[in-house]
């Protein structure tokens, strides 16, 4: 408490020859917890192979090449362009089909609790999985796929890390293949931006370095943590609880097609054996297998979608599950004007229009902009 | 010394016995029911967490769940947590979980041999 006083005590001196902070003692303790960042890196316990560099390098290959999909017409990059922050420019990826939602960006991902927007799986190379089984995608089955890895360049590699192939049931190819992919990306870190150089100034009593980070921005975290109500699902260090949540985006892909969301997400995940809870998992005290076991079903999972983090967000847009908002601006616009009679009737009743003014809106995108590295 | 020795008076539900000490009082739905306490750590937002109920007055407890609200959202936990007894009407309660900042609300209901008691517990979480 003494501590934030002599902070607070120092902003009067600080405005007299640099911008100023504008945070009251309470926002300055919520903004630290959106750090440090980047977070320490741990090793996945259920993957033997995470964090180890040939198993990255592997990873890294395949996740660039066609030959994962059946035909060679996919690869994990063709919707998760490096160069464009993991994710795609356009609204919906278009597989072998036009895809129902938005390419999450890929960063970030390591430690998650829930992968995908519906959340289908609890851990990284079960996600890395779908993808590569789905009719709609990469289209392979764990037979074809152990027969082309077994005569092609990345064998040796594979073995290398995992043993001799001809051992191995098709199935054991395709989970050490998932477990090669969540290696690479893994590694997949958004750098620290100008909002964790303000925020690390603020942790160390740095006003002076603090009241650098514009006003703007510090107006619009000001909205963040307050009137917005932003922080209610995006909190943390990630920006995000990582949960699931109705945002007021139609849930309708055509006049009669609905996307259940969460509600699909978990009747795949309980009925998944590459689960952390499962026998694919190479941690044999089972850590993270809590959540699988206790998750709770209900209808209120119907259309609720992962909170998506904001990491890196200004390189990432479109936004929402359906790609339906280009840019942040509408984002918050969204947000102003939502719609509550588009809210899941047994939905939260966190939603409101926030009403908020041109220079607030403005506020809000400078700050978001913040999180990444993107410069005006 | 002399501050322990109050809480144990203050926490003393038998001959001889502390319950509750170090806990925080729930809030029963009728007033007849038996004393009961919660105690947990910091708990982090997002984050699993585990807190410990302890009921007291001697009564053995057949059952005993836990849950906890969001008045204001209208929704609860997304995850059902585990309840284990640890020693006499003392129960571990895991896999705790709020996903949200605001107000919520511990739910504890108490299976006795003849009734379920109701109890409850505002917690703030910033």
């Amino acid at each position: 408490m003494r501590h934030w006083a002599v902070l607070v005590a120092m902003v009067v001196q600080v405005s007299a020859v640099h911008g100023e902070v504008l945070l009251s003692e309470a926002e300055i303790s919520q903004t630290l917890s959106f750090g440090p960042w980047p977070p320490s890196l741990e090793t996945d316990p259920s993957n033997r192979v995470s964090g180890d560099s040939r198993a990255i390098a592997l990873g890294g290959a395949l996740f660039r090449d066609p030959i994962l999909s059946v035909d060679g017409a996919f690869s994990c990059a063709s919707c998760h362009l490096p160069e464009n922050a993991f994710t795609i420019p356009q609204a919906r990826a278009l597989g072998r089909a036009m895809l129902d939602r938005n390419s999450p960006s890929l960063r970030n991902l390591a430690g998650l609790r829930w992968y995908g927007w519906g959340g289908k799986s609890d851990n990284l190379w079960a996600a890395s999985l779908h993808p590569i089984l789905d009719e709609l995608e990469m289209a392979n089955t764990a037979e074809n796929w152990k027969d082309v890895l077994q005569g092609g360049l990345y064998s040796r590699g594979y073995e290398a890390l995992f043993g001799p192939l001809a051992a191995q049931p098709p199935e054991q190819v395709l989970v050490n293949t998932g477990k090669l992919l969540a290696a690479y990306q893994e590694t997949l870190v958004t750098a620290p931006t100008a909002f964790d150089a303000f925020r690390d100034a603020l942790e160390r009593g740095d006003l002076v370095a603090a009241a650098s980070y514009p006003e703007t921005a510090q107006q619009g975290l000001q909205l963040f943590l307050g009137e917005g109500n932003c922080v209610f699902c995006h909190s943390g260090p990630r920006f995000s609880n990582n949960e699931f949540h109705d945002a007021g985006v139609p849930y309708f892909l055509s006049e009669t097609e609905v996307d259940p969301g969460r509600f699909a997400g978990l009747q795949t995940l309980l009925s998944s054996p590459y689960t952390l809870n499962g026998i694919w998992s190479d941690d044999s005290q089972k850590g993270g297998a809590w959540a699988v076991q206790s998750v709770r079903q209900s209808h209120a999972d119907f259309g609720t979608f992962r909170t998506p983090s904001l990491r890196g967000v200004a390189e990432t847009m479109p936004y929402m599950h359906d790609g339906s908002l280009k840019d942040l601006n509408a984002v918050i616009r969204h947000y102003n004007e939502i719609d509550l009679d588009r809210m899941h009737a047994d939905g939260e009743a966190v939603l409101s229009p926030l009403e908020l003014s041109e220079r607030q809106i403005a506020s809000l995108v400078a700050f978001l902009k913040t999180l990444s590295e993107i410069r005006e | 010394m002399i501050r322990a020795a109050l809480a144990l008076v203050l926490f003393s539900s038998g001959p001889g016995l502390a319950c509750g000490l170090g806990g925080r009082a729930l809030a029963p739905a009728e007033s007849d029911a038996p004393q009961a306490y919660v105690r947990f750590e910091t708990i982090p937002l997002a984050q699993p967490f585990a807190l410990e109920v302890e009921v007291c007055g001697g009564r053995d407890v057949d059952d005993l769940r836990v849950d906890a609200i969001m008045p204001a959202h209208q929704h609860g936990m997304n995850y059902v947590p585990r309840v284990t007894a640890t020693g006499h009407d003392v129960f571990k309660v895991e896999g705790m979980l709020f996903h949200m900042p605001g107000l919520w609300q511990l739910q504890v209901d108490v299976q006795l041999q003849e009734r379920v008691v109701h109890y409850t517990y505002p917690i703030e979480l910033r």
